[in-house]
């Protein structure tokens, strides 16, 4: 009997430990280039109410990106933009973004705008294994869960919103603060992180108030914030939207400290609040664009779109943008002759200690696709962005 | 069959589980594919048109409005909703793609693999694609009777597959553990039935061949039960504290006594009429039976082996005595035949008629006398073992054929019968002389008395190699077929087969086939009832002795 028992029962344990094989990424050659160009696709808000941060998101792309064709390309390469406008609307995002895929067939896609618009895409990227790099975002979404296709350069609004609540309440002695949030996404997104600072110091937001994206219909959030006391509010919106809350803010006698994160479009919120600007102050994920005697970038950015885009003035977003092109840009050079999407994604995640010359380097790893960290504060004086070093000082002065 | 009756019972069981495990494998397979596989195919079926009914729900709203992100939204929502499905597309009228899923370009044979007829609200195929088998459900809508669009749904039929696969394994691995736990239990249950079988088969077959009572074995029996767990029936005597008796286990067939230890432990009580037993299941009831049975029996063959000591022991003081009156009738017997011859033969004097009849009949029964003292001392020696038998060569027609004949002539003679030998000088033979003329006195005697009157005796030797073969011969009333065995049995007389024959000892024949053993030979008889009947017994030459010499 145990002379035939033994193999039948080695026979069935083979066909129990059976079984496909897991798929693995394939390495073979992408979409998207040729011995001329590559294909880079996009999907921004070219008009509607965030139009300002989709153009200069783009133009501040172009203007490295035209720069390095003019100087030849990557490895003999120029880089071709596909840009279609989403109107920072997600369905349009992703039907822009289905047809970068599917029919321009571009090998990587970048300077997408708007956390709901990338939040719509995102499953899209994971699906067809094509590298985003560079998003006018700060979603955690976007960061936690690790996304392998995905390259974030900015800091995610979690850090934004971390680093002005512990201003606000380590610098400033400040208790009671409150948000207003765009009802989407981004704004639960920058919601969350201002929740989740506050409770380091065992605090709570004093008012929450909310708008429709795409609205203006800031009053009933005012109403909410203005009874609560708040010291200051933190605003995760665009400009229009925020800037019509802080003048109605004012002009009902309510004065906190109004703080925006960097998706805010500083410039843009600067320009429409005018004097009633003073004060609000913004975070940024990149130093200021117009500090061009010592920050490289700063001088060529601002060079490079006087050059390609005369009427724009160099501002935070478009900066963003061109940082987004230069690690795209190096992404490629760093890529093998041929490219490759799965190459590119190693690529980048060599980059370490890399100067984009904004004096502070950048690093990317195989389980860090964050490539700066760093928060900066800004202040609107007199319809300008100023740096703010000490928010303490600031407010002493 | 047969070759499964000739299994041992180890191999059925093995086999019998397997069978069970098969028919259980199979049973469970048909189910997935008969039960299972057909409900998850309804299952994804029906899945494919609720999603293709949901989509149509809001595409009629977007188509109308040609809001193509929307439609698309809600495709790719329902789509990552649903990780089996492997496309959505929407065509319009003139059958063209309104919008897709498909992240590179369009497979525009997959139109025309499920066309919905006019008119037609549904319809599901199972499609082959370049992405495997697909269940593609197509659904159309109206405006009024007039088509605006059809909604196409893609769900891959390895959906199905992925659920199968893990209940095959599970089957496999579920089979594994359940044949790896059946192999074990099998042959430890085989053994608990089959161990003790062979054990008590084997002992049985000692019994079988004799060996029964050795005090080996049953030491070997009671180890083996002790070993095994088994318990024997404690004398319920002993256990109501009474006078113990039983069967000590390192002496067979010892009773009574005290026990040298407290170790030592009663195995059965030999006049218990009720047997009674702890053991538990059928098996070790059986073996405790068969020990039981194995002990009655070692006390019977005691008590049988005793009882024929006994009667072998007056069977001895009965044939001492019988040969210590016969010896002592001989000489008396003797004398007085010799002495009632010499009156009949008128030596004494001259005898009246009736004297002489008188004192042949005086001379007649003293003969049978002397025959009866003869057989009886034979028989007594033959009894007692003690049958000398001094075999030396010897030539049998003038040594013993002839002294017989004229030992008997007087006999002969009275019964007017006429004696033919044929046996010569030249039929020479190791043999006890004395003895064979104690046969031929018998056979030739018999002829006399059982013969007819007048008739012939006829004794012929046949030469046959290594042997002879003797006949004795007479014409007759003889035996029937059926009691010629019976002839040579102790005190069986042919009077007693023959109605109405002399009378005689009975012991004759008997011990005739007792001589002729002894030289290493065998007897019998045949012949034709009321006809004749021929003594045969054959001798070897040789009782290892040269004959030359």
């Amino acid at each position: 009997m145990e002379r035939w028992i033994y193999p039948l029962l080695f026979l069935i344990l083979m066909a129990c430990s059976g079984g496909a094989p897991g798929e693995k990424p394939g390495t073979g050659q992408s979409p998207g280039f040729d011995a001329q160009e590559i294909l880079v696709g996009s999907s921004l808000a070219l008009t509607g109410h965030a139009s300002f941060l989709g153009t200069q998101t783009l133009h501040g792309a172009l203007s490295y990106l035209n720069e390095v064709n003019e100087a030849g390309g990557v490895h003999g390469r120029k880089i071709r933009v596909i840009a279609y406008d989403d109107g920072y609307d997600p369905p349009r995002c992703l039907e822009n973004t289905q047809r970068l895929i599917a029919v321009d067939r571009v090998f990587a896609l970048s300077c997408y705008v708007g956390t709901p618009t990338s939040v719509k895409i995102m499953r899209l990227v994971q699906e067809a294994r094509i590298p985003l790099v560079g998003l006018f975002t700060g979603a955690q979404i976007l960061r936690n869960p690790f996304q392998r296709y995905i390259i974030n350069i900015r800091a995610s609004y979690h850090q934004e919103t971390g680093a002005v609540v512990r201003e606000f309440v380590e610098s400033l002695g400040m208790r009671k603060i409150a948000v207003f949030y765009q009802y989407d996404d981004y704004g639960f997104d920058g919601l969350t992180g201002t929740q989740i600072a506050l409770k380091r110091y065992g605090l709570e937001p004093v008012a929450m108030g909310h708008y429709r994206r795409g609205s203006l219909e800031i009053e009933d959030a005012l109403s909410q914030i203005l009874g609560s006391g708040a010291e200051a509010v933190i605003m995760i919106g665009t400009y229009e939207p925020c800037a019509a809350f802080i003048r109605l803010a004012k002009a009902r006698h309510f004065n906190p400290i109004f703080h925006c994160v960097s998706f805010v479009g500083p410039e843009e919120l600067a320009t429409r609040l005018g004097p009633v600007g003073d004060g609000v102050i913004i975070t940024q994920v990149v130093p200021p664009p117009s500090a061009i005697l010592l920050l490289p970038a700063a001088e060529e950015y601002t060079r490079l779109l006087g050059r390609f885009y005369p009427e724009d003035r160099p501002n935070y977003v478009g900066f963003e943008g061109f940082l987004n092109a230069k690690i795209l840009v190096e992404g490629l050079r760093r890529a093998s002759p041929v490219p490759d999407r799965e190459k590119f994604i190693d690529a980048v995640e060599t980059i370490q200690n890399f100067s984009l010359g904004i004096g502070n380097p950048v690093t990317f790893g195989p389980r860090d696709h964050q490539g700066l960290d760093k928060v900066y504060f800004t202040q609107i004086h007199a319809g300008e962005l100023a740096l703010v070093m000490n928010l303490k000082s600031e407010k002493r002065q | 069959m047969r070759r499964f009756a000739n299994l041992s019972v180890r191999q059925k069981i093995a086999a019998s589980t397997f069978v069970v495990i098969a028919f259980i494998t199979a049973v469970s397979w048909l189910s997935i594919q008969l039960i299972v596989f057909p409900n998850l195919t309804r299952q994804i079926v029906s899945r494919g048109l609720t999603i293709a009914e949901s989509i149509a729900a809001r595409a009629q709203r977007y188509l109308t409005a040609n809001d193509k992100p929307n439609l698309l939204d809600v495709m790719f929502t329902e789509k990552w909703m649903n990780p089996n499905l492997l496309y959505i597309f929407v065509l319009d009228a003139s059958h063209r793609v309104v919008a897709h899923t498909f992240l590179s370009d369009f497979p525009d044979a997959l139109i025309q693999d499920n066309i919905l007829a006019p008119g037609q609200g549904r319809q599901t195929r199972l499609i082959e694609t370049s992405m495997g088998s697909v269940y593609d459900t197509a659904l159309g809508l109206y405006e009024g009777i007039h088509p605006i669009a059809t909604v196409r749904v893609g769900l891959s039929k390895g959906s199905i597959d992925q659920v199968i696969h893990p209940l095959v394994q599970i089957l496999l691995g579920l089979l594994t553990l359940v044949i790896t736990i059946a192999v074990f239990l099998s042959t430890w249950f085989s053994r608990q039935i089959t161990d003790p079988i062979t054990q008590l088969s084997n002992l049985a077959g000692e019994v079988s061949r004799g060996k029964f009572g050795e005090s080996g074995n049953l030491r070997a029996l009671v180890k083996c039960w002790k070993r095994e767990g088994w318990k024997l029936s404690a004398c319920p005597a002993y256990e109501r504290g009474a006078p113990p008796c039983w069967l000590r286990d390192d002496v067979p067939g010892q009773e009574g006594g005290e026990l040298d230890s407290p170790e030592e432990r009663p195995l059965k009580c030999l006049d218990c009429q009720v047997y009674q037993t702890e053991a538990g299941d059928e098996i070790a009831q059986l073996g405790d039976a068969f020990c039981h049975m194995l002990f009655k029996l070692d006390l019977y063959q005691r008590e049988l082996r005793q009882t024929n000591e006994d009667l072998r022991k007056l069977n001895r003081s009965y044939m001492d005595m019988l040969s210590f009156v016969t010896h002592e009738l001989k000489t008396p017997i003797a004398n007085s035949t010799m002495s009632a011859h010499s009156v009949l033969q008128r030596i004494f004097g001259p005898l009246t008629p009736m004297q002489q009849r008188m004192v042949g009949l005086i001379c007649r029964n003293l003969d049978q006398s002397m025959t009866m003292i003869r057989n009886y001392l034979d028989l007594s020696r033959i009894e007692k073992d003690e049958l000398r038998f001094t075999p030396l060569i010897l030539r049998l027609g003038s040594e013993v054929v002839e002294s017989v004949l004229a030992e008997l002539s007087a006999m002969i003679s009275a019964h007017g019968m006429e004696v033919e030998s044929t046996v010569g000088e030249d039929v020479v033979l190791e043999g006890d002389s004395e003895l064979l003329r104690v046969v031929y006195r018998n056979l030739v005697g018999n002829g006399c008395k059982y013969g007819r009157a007048g008739g012939r005796i006829r004794l012929r030797a046949i030469d046959e190699g290594d042997r002879y073969r003797f006949e004795v011969w007479n014409d007759g009333q003889g035996v029937a077929q059926e009691q010629m065995e019976r002839l040579f049995q102790k005190f069986t007389r042919i009077a007693e087969v023959q109605q109405g024959a002399n009378k005689g000892t009975g012991l004759g024949l008997f011990i005739c086939r007792t001589i002729v053993n002894r030289h290493g030979g065998k007897i019998w008889a045949e012949g034709q009832e009321g006809e004749w009947i021929n003594f045969i017994f054959e001798l070897p030459k040789s009782q290892g002795r040269s004959l030359v010499s």
